[in-house]
């Protein structure tokens, strides 16, 4: 099987006519599939035609994207030309897929990003009951000093930081990216079981659409509201790292910052000196679950993608007599295409 | 199988590393010293009655506050990152190069990435069964570790001492022996996020042994030792702490002008040609100073105070306290080190009546051949040795030059003014044959300009200005001691690798290693090669211009060390060059400072290593290797 490089992040398979989270070679006829809504995933142009569950196909419209989107439910079967299509639960974010591709070349399953177990505000982890011969899968975090606490006691931590940052009269402001991540917080914040009345919630500007769409689709997300320094104190601000500097954010009533994200498990990737708090919640699989996945699923050979260093992931999994590569993607033109 | 216990026993290691990690999960800084004087509280001082064992208080205190030593003891284990590293790849079974290297490029840092290799791996857990290690349990493990020589033999230990622990110890051991203190500490008084500073320790302890913050930060100072504080501050018994013969004492610094306030200028006069004192070294000759709009000077040190302060030289040499009592002699640097038996020349003293003495001098060691003091490299040859042959001390003879005395027949002096201690002072080393720095008086700018050119000519780095009315004060940055050094010069180099930070410069610049050209150089292929580190301290707003530059620049990413494409040209000022054999230069700027950055300036025009090497043969005086011989300077 045959993987040509499409797009910043994606790959389009000659054989299938199917692009994954990549747009189709110039001039080739084929479906693309987006696996989620995240940037480095969506598509690049916003008139393009793609095809992906109805949460990723509403938040990449609530983000600006104006093409046609085909709507496909996690587990419905697209028959194409030259191959079959079926999209499952991938436990990254809300509307996040693994893309499984059968054709005459065998079957293979392309993870995008995902998590098992799943983030609470995802439709879950599922995987085919067919056997894989191709499966690329998202290394991310492929080295083992990364191992994820329970989402129950990385929740606790988030409302403790609150609870704690509220009381001394102060303003908690979490460090997070607007999708995935944010309504991850405000899930964890929904859930407080603090007396009193419930912690209330404002997120940056770009991430108000995003959580309309969560709650759409039936995400709790508390009480919450879009940013306004004005009516700030004695709420949450939940909000990018790089949007503090901007106008307004200047504003924040004595700010207590915590970072919230897989990468804040190392000490020095907060990127920011003031952070009172590291948070390690992630929502890509951490080293382990990695290596445990591909040995209980087996498939026929693991290619390995989205990652900085993938020789640790590749090294444990030969150890354990699994065929692996990174994933190589041939350029366009050396194609048969 | 480790067993991590829901509580961690009293007086445990345990209990102090995850003390300290809530602490620094607390967001705000009040409820930070509480915990940590709540914490204090608990601490036995039981040991305290038996001399020969460290009460569990003082080594809380210390690992917390200043590493595995007291800060001002001089003592440090002598253990490699590698062979901590090589030790834990073997007890996690993890191939070192194929595991372990990726991981520590991704954290940058020893103890977080064993911690975490330790906490995650399965094969280490197994390996480990928790056995309540006390403070004073640690304690041992490092003097017993600290007499080691050979890497085996460390490895041995370590792997036996980390069966007995957590992942979280582990972590909190390699950091105290790579790192120092457990906690982030800002020892210049920042706003830390997630650690205390010195000044908040202080607190925490005062709060927990009621007593006034005030007394135990000088009983801090005076005996340079956090944990000692802590006991005496719990045993109420601070009023008794005082300067002691043979422990080292903290040294008072001076101020440092601003480059600014000092510059060259054809404008002042010459130095006096007569004068004879000081070091009289004839070095290259430079352009005379001028003192420039400087609110110290103009404010305090010269108008409303005629004769206030006097000028004294700062030799080029080790910054060095002697410690004096009948025979015994010892000789300790600036961080607290014993070099005593580095220069026995220097402690050979022979007056007749030597049994009379006890006092504390505050000095400087150099080289003195025939009454004058030697350039700075002939001192580096004796730094090198810690055990010098007759040889050596005959072609390098060290001298220690009095400038302070702290302590005479059992009675401080730290509270007498200046000019009632140098008087003693001049008098006991008459006796002894000591040499004293001599003192200048000082009436205007011109007398300060005149005397800093002076002792530049001299081979000094610049002089200090003290008040006659001055106190002793031990360990502190006095604004009454003011140092003037001018630079040694200044040279345009290209930034090659950017360093982040980590505690309270995490997520910043902290660092840039600088280069210099050698494109054109036969003896080299690169086109630029280190020639030292400067620190970014007080360049916020040049860096936020160059951060988007430098990411942009990035080549390659080592943990928290970027590797640039050298664009970024930074012009830096320096005190002196030195040569240092491990740099591919043969050289290394000594103390340099950024001074601009030139974002107009061609990384093809800045400075080479060969104007760079002309500049060192000019400083010592060295006739340069002709041109068909020259290698880097070893």
């Amino acid at each position: 099987m045959q993987f040509v490089k499409s797009g910043y992040h994606g790959f389009f398979l000659p054989e299938a006519g199917v692009a994954l989270d990549g747009p189709l070679p110039r001039d080739v006829e084929g479906t693309v599939f987006i696996s989620h809504a995240h940037a480095d995933h969506a598509p690049r142009s916003r008139k393009s035609e793609v095809c992906a569950t109805p949460a990723t196909a509403a938040l990449i419209r609530a983000r600006g994207h104006r093409g046609p989107v085909r709507e496909i439910p996690f587990g419905e079967t697209l028959h194409l030309p030259s191959a079959s299509v079926t999209l499952y639960p991938a436990g990254h974010i809300l509307g996040s897929a693994m893309i499984f591709v059968e054709s005459e070349y065998g079957t293979l399953l392309y993870t995008g990003d995902c998590r098992t177990p799943p983030s609470p505000t995802s439709e879950g982890f599922e995987m085919p009951d067919r056997h894989i011969d191709h499966l690329i899968i998202e290394a991310t975090f492929a080295l083992p000093i990364y191992k994820w606490a329970p989402h129950r006691e990385l929740f606790d931590r988030i409302r403790r930081f609150v609870h704690q940052t509220l009381e001394d009269g102060a303003t908690p402001v979490m460090l997070c990216y607007n999708l995935g991540k944010a309504q991850e917080v405000m899930h964890a914040l929904a859930f407080a079981e603090a007396p009193g009345p419930p912690i209330q919630v404002q997120i940056h500007k770009d991430g108000a659409p995003l959580c309309r769409v969560y709650e759409q689709f039936g995400v709790n997300l508390g009480c919450w509201e879009v940013f306004d320094p004005e009516t700030l104190p004695g709420k949450v601000l939940i909000t990018p790292g790089n949007t503090v500097n901007m106008p307004g954010f200047n504003q924040i009533p004595n700010p207590r910052f915590a970072y919230v994200s897989g990468w804040a498990a190392l000490e020095n990737r907060s990127g920011r000196t003031d952070v009172g708090a590291l948070i390690p919640l992630s929502d890509h699989l951490d080293f382990f679950e990695l290596i445990d996945l591909c040995r209980k699923y087996a498939p026929g050979h693991v290619h390995l993608t989205h990652t900085p260093d993938s020789s640790v992931a590749l090294h444990y999994l030969r150890k354990h007599d699994i065929s692996c590569s990174d994933l190589k993607l041939m350029e366009p033109a050396a194609s048969i295409i | 199988m480790t067993k991590e216990p829901d509580k961690a026993p009293a007086n445990s290691f345990l209990l102090l590393c995850r003390t300290l990690i809530t602490i620094q999960q607390i967001p705000s800084e009040e409820e930070r010293i509480n915990r940590l004087s709540r914490y204090l509280q608990t601490v036995s001082t039981e040991p305290a009655l038996n001399p020969d064992v460290t009460p569990e208080l003082e080594l809380a205190v210390r690992y917390a506050g200043e590493g595995i030593f007291p800060a001002f003891s001089g003592r440090r284990i002598s253990i490699g990152h590698q062979t901590i590293a090589v030790a834990a790849a073997k007890f996690c079974d993890i191939d070192y190069e194929k595991v372990y290297k990726p991981c520590r490029s991704a954290t940058g840092n020893t103890a977080e990435t064993v911690g975490k290799l330790m906490a995650n791996l399965p094969e280490a857990v197994s390996r480990r069964q928790y056995a309540a290690l006390s403070l004073e349990d640690l304690h041992s493990f490092f003097e017993k570790l600290n007499t080691l020589k050979r890497r085996k033999d460390k490895e041995i230990l370590l792997t036996r001492t980390w069966k007995k622990m957590t992942a979280s110890e582990i972590r909190a051991m390699i950091h105290l022996l790579t790192q120092g203190s457990l906690l982030p500490v800002s020892v210049s008084g920042n706003t830390i996020s997630n650690g205390l500073d010195r000044k908040s320790i202080v607190k925490a302890i005062a709060r927990a042994f009621h007593a006034e913050p005030e007394e135990v930060r000088r009983v801090h100072m005076i005996t340079g030792d956090l944990g000692e504080s802590a006991v005496l501050a719990r045993q109420g018994k601070l009023h008794t702490a005082g300067i002691r013969l043979f422990l080292p004492v903290p040294f008072m610094q001076p101020t440092t002008l601003e480059p600014d306030d000092i510059s060259g200028s054809d404008q002042t006069g010459n130095p006096d040609p007569s004068d004879k004192s000081g070091s009289v070294d004839q070095l290259n000759p430079l352009k005379p100073v001028q003192i420039t709009g400087s609110d110290k000077i103009d404010d305090h040190v010269l108008p409303n105070h005629p004769n206030a302060y006097i000028a004294e030289e700062m030799i080029n040499g080790i910054r060095t306290q002697m410690h004096l009592s009948r025979q015994n002699v010892l000789l300790c640097s600036s961080t607290g080190t014993d070099i005593t038996a580095a220069f026995p020349d220097a402690v050979d003293l022979q007056p007749p009546d030597m049994d009379t003495f006890s006092l504390i001098l505050d000095g400087v060691l150099c080289i003195c051949d025939e009454s004058a003091v030697q350039p700075l490299h002939r001192l580096q040859k004796r730094m090198e040795c810690t055990d010098p042959g007759p040889e050596l001390i005959a072609n390098h003879p060290a001298r220690f030059i009095a400038h302070d005395l702290l302590f005479h027949n059992d009675q401080p002096l730290t509270d007498d003014p200046l000019y009632r201690r140098r008087k003693r002072l001049e008098d006991v080393c008459r006796q002894l044959g000591i040499p004293v720095i001599r003192h200048f008086e000082i009436r205007s700018k011109r007398d300060i300009a005149l005397r800093i050119t002076s002792a530049v000519q001299n081979g000094s780095c610049g002089i200090i200005l003290k008040n006659r009315n001055s106190l002793y004060e031990i360990g502190e940055h006095s604004g009454s001691w003011l140092g003037l050094k001018p630079p040694g010069g200044n040279l345009k180099t290209v930034v090659m690798y950017a360093h982040t930070g980590d505690g309270l410069q995490r997520g910043s610049f902290s660092a840039f290693t600088i280069g210099i050209r050698v494109d054109n150089d036969p003896r080299y292929v690169e086109s630029f090669i280190p020639i030292g580190k400067v620190t970014v301290a007080n360049m916020n707003t040049d860096l936020e211009k160059l951060d988007q530059r430098i990411r942009n620049l990035t080549v390659e990413r080592f943990g928290p060390t970027l590797s640039l494409k050298p664009e970024i040209v930074l012009e830096v000022e320096f005190e002196s060059i030195q040569s240092n054999r491990r740099t591919k230069a043969g050289l290394a700027l000594h103390k340099p400072r950024i001074r601009a950055v030139c974002p107009d300036f061609s990384p093809s025009n800045t400075d080479t290593l060969r104007h760079v090497e002309d500049l060192y043969h000019q400083h010592h005086n060295i006739a340069p290797a002709p041109e068909s011989k020259r290698r880097p300077i070893q």
